[in-house]
């Protein structure tokens, strides 16, 4: 006697995430406005400070804007933070973005 | 990553800087939130560690060229793959076979489940009235629907009984709820949830609540809480390592059920913990908060009440105050102390109550200034400062008195936030704290809402058909 089968069911649930469609990257940075969106951690001063200046020396007339204008990603307003980000992407004419601290 | 795609969605290019021990985790999220092939720039190493010339030469020579690479190359928009449908069978065989596939795609903990045949799972869902399609929440971080339908799937998985599907459903809820941040249980600290119980049901469904009460061993206290841990892996996607988002670094494994001695708190005129959070004493409720660790076995010894709070505020205390940085910095701390019914005893005797005890051990237990900031760079703060927690409202008055950094300031923010739980041995003086995560995993508790005809199908289920 053969053993007992089992027709068995998926223990996920559906996503809800719909994919997002990428964007075209930065063609010229020597013209881009670059948003710096970071959190109080992880030595994130030390990083964005040496970020600036190495991409600064790499490519003159690059400007940046940082969190004291767009807010903190992972603080206690995370939320709204996160919220409030595609308009003040627009306000300040950000072309690109980089996030931190993933630590 | 939540930031970059949100940077993406807005129209405009983003890269996040992820050290390489995130990189897996980082990679999970994207795909989760529905940019699988989001550029992530890689800083290598464990940050905290490395000297400032070391870390400037890792931004210089690593990070900004993975920058510049990750906003200048084209990226591909991703296609959503098609997954199965709650009632669609994805797999026949054996209960090894079934064992061995489960393993494979990561849907079990480690350990063999029950199979979740279509036949049990609507066993289980005879034990509410809910449609199996009504959805409780989206759960971060894979975002993916909870519904009545994969809860009982998973509670069939678990090793649940069927009867247990009311509870199952409330616990869900609870987690579900924005407030309770079920996508940061992923995160280092590694928090475990755990499940308070209180109402007529603790008996019914012969829960434990005396001695070993969180130990594995009673079928209805352990599988409801392998249950949560299982359907957090499965529909949040809280998952370990090889490739997915559970980052908690050493993390602990699941708590079992924590039932509270109804009858014991009762008994000493006191409120029990769900009628503490608003509820009636006899309503059956379930509260779900987060566990990063816990005291030492807490013995507390004597014939008065303040001989008891001495070592409570000594141990359970001392033993917060090793996360009151974090949570000074978030305005939020839960943690909850279970006292013995014999310790309980003694302190009602003396005449206090549970606000009583909070209140004595909000005020008497203190931790230094020195050794909040000293932890607090240690986990990786970039800047603690009280005055400012203060000025913002985040916190009282009592953290910032003074300048001194040898100051000593209230290891816990407010005192209606210690949650009191009696249960334990009722032949033993001991106690046991658990230190909660901030605004990660804060309680949350919900009504257990019964089927109208719960006690026919307890009956039915005792007579064993």
């Amino acid at each position: 006697m053969g053993e007992q089968n089992y027709d068995v069911v998926w223990p996920l649930g559906r996503s809800a995430s719909d994919m997002v469609t990428t964007q075209s990257r930065v063609a010229d940075f020597r013209k881009a406005r670059v948003a710096l969106l970071f959190h109080v951690g992880f030595r994130d001063k030390e990083v964005r400070a040496g970020v600036e200046a190495a991409l600064a020396g790499l490519y003159p007339g690059v400007e940046f804007v940082d969190r004291a204008v767009l807010g903190d990603i992972h603080g206690r307003d995370e939320a709204a933070v996160i919220a409030a980000l595609p308009a003040k992407l627009r306000e300040y004419g950000i072309d690109a973005a980089i996030c931190g601290m993933g630590c | 990553v939540r930031a970059s795609i949100a940077a993406e969605k807005a129209g405009v290019p983003a890269v996040p800087i992820v050290a390489s021990g995130f990189l897996t985790q980082g990679r999970a999220f994207a795909r989760a939130l529905g940019m699988p092939n989001l550029a992530i720039a890689e800083y290598p190493g464990v940050i905290m560690t490395h000297a400032e010339d070391e870390l400037q030469k890792h931004v210089a020579d690593t990070l900004v060229p993975n920058i510049v690479k990750g906003l200048t190359v084209p990226i591909a928009t991703a296609v959503k793959a098609a997954e199965p449908g709650p009632e669609d069978i994805v797999f026949s065989g054996t209960l090894d076979e079934v064992t061995e596939h489960f393993l494979a795609e990561q849907w079990t903990d480690g350990l063999p489940v029950i199979p979740p045949t279509l036949e049990r799972v609507r066993s289980f869902l005879r034990f509410t009235g809910r449609k199996p399609d009504e959805i409780l929440g989206i759960l971060a971080p894979d975002n993916r629907e909870a519904t009545i339908w994969n809860v009982a799937v998973n509670g069939v998985m678990a090793g649940c009984r069927p009867e247990y599907m009311p509870i199952l459903a409330a616990i869900v809820e609870a987690i579900a709820e924005p407030v309770f941040h079920l996508r940061d249980a992923g995160a280092t600290p590694g928090w475990e949830p755990l499940i308070v119980l209180n109402g007529p049901i603790v008996k019914q469904l012969d829960f434990n609540y005396e001695t070993g009460v969180m130990r594995v061993g009673r079928q209805a206290n352990t599988s409801i809480g392998r249950f949560l841990r299982l359907y957090m892996r499965n529909v949040a996607g809280l998952r370990i390592a090889p490739g997915n988002t559970d980052k908690g670094s050493i993390a602990l494994g699941f708590n079992v059920v924590l039932a509270e001695n109804e009858e014991a708190v009762a008994g000493l005129g006191w409120n029990n913990f769900a009628a503490d959070r608003g509820f009636a004493n006899d309503e059956n409720v379930v509260t779900v908060q987060s566990a990063i660790g816990m005291t030492v076995p807490l013995y507390s010894a004597g014939e008065t009440a303040l001989r008891h709070m001495e070592t409570l505020v000594d141990v359970f205390g001392r033993t917060c105050s090793f996360w009151t940085h974090t949570a000074a910095r978030k305005g939020q701390f839960h943690p909850l102390l279970m006292i013995s019914p014999v310790v309980a005893s003694i302190l009602a005797r003396d005449g206090w109550t549970k606000d009583d005890v909070r209140r004595h051990l909000y005020e008497n237990a203190r931790v230094s200034v020195r050794a909040l900031e000293r932890q607090a760079w240690d986990i990786g703060f970039s800047s603690f400062d009280l005055a400012d927690y203060v000025a913002k409202g985040i916190i009282s008055k009592e953290f910032h008195e003074s300048d001194d950094p040898d100051r000593l300031v209230p290891v816990f923010i407010r005192p209606e936030w210690i949650g009191i739980v009696v249960s334990g041995d009722p032949g033993r003086n001991q106690n046991k704290g658990f230190v909660e995560n901030h605004d990660q995993g804060p309680p949350v508790s919900k009504r257990i809402v019964l089927p109208g005809n719960w006690d026919a199908l307890l009956q039915e289920r005792r007579k064993g058909k």
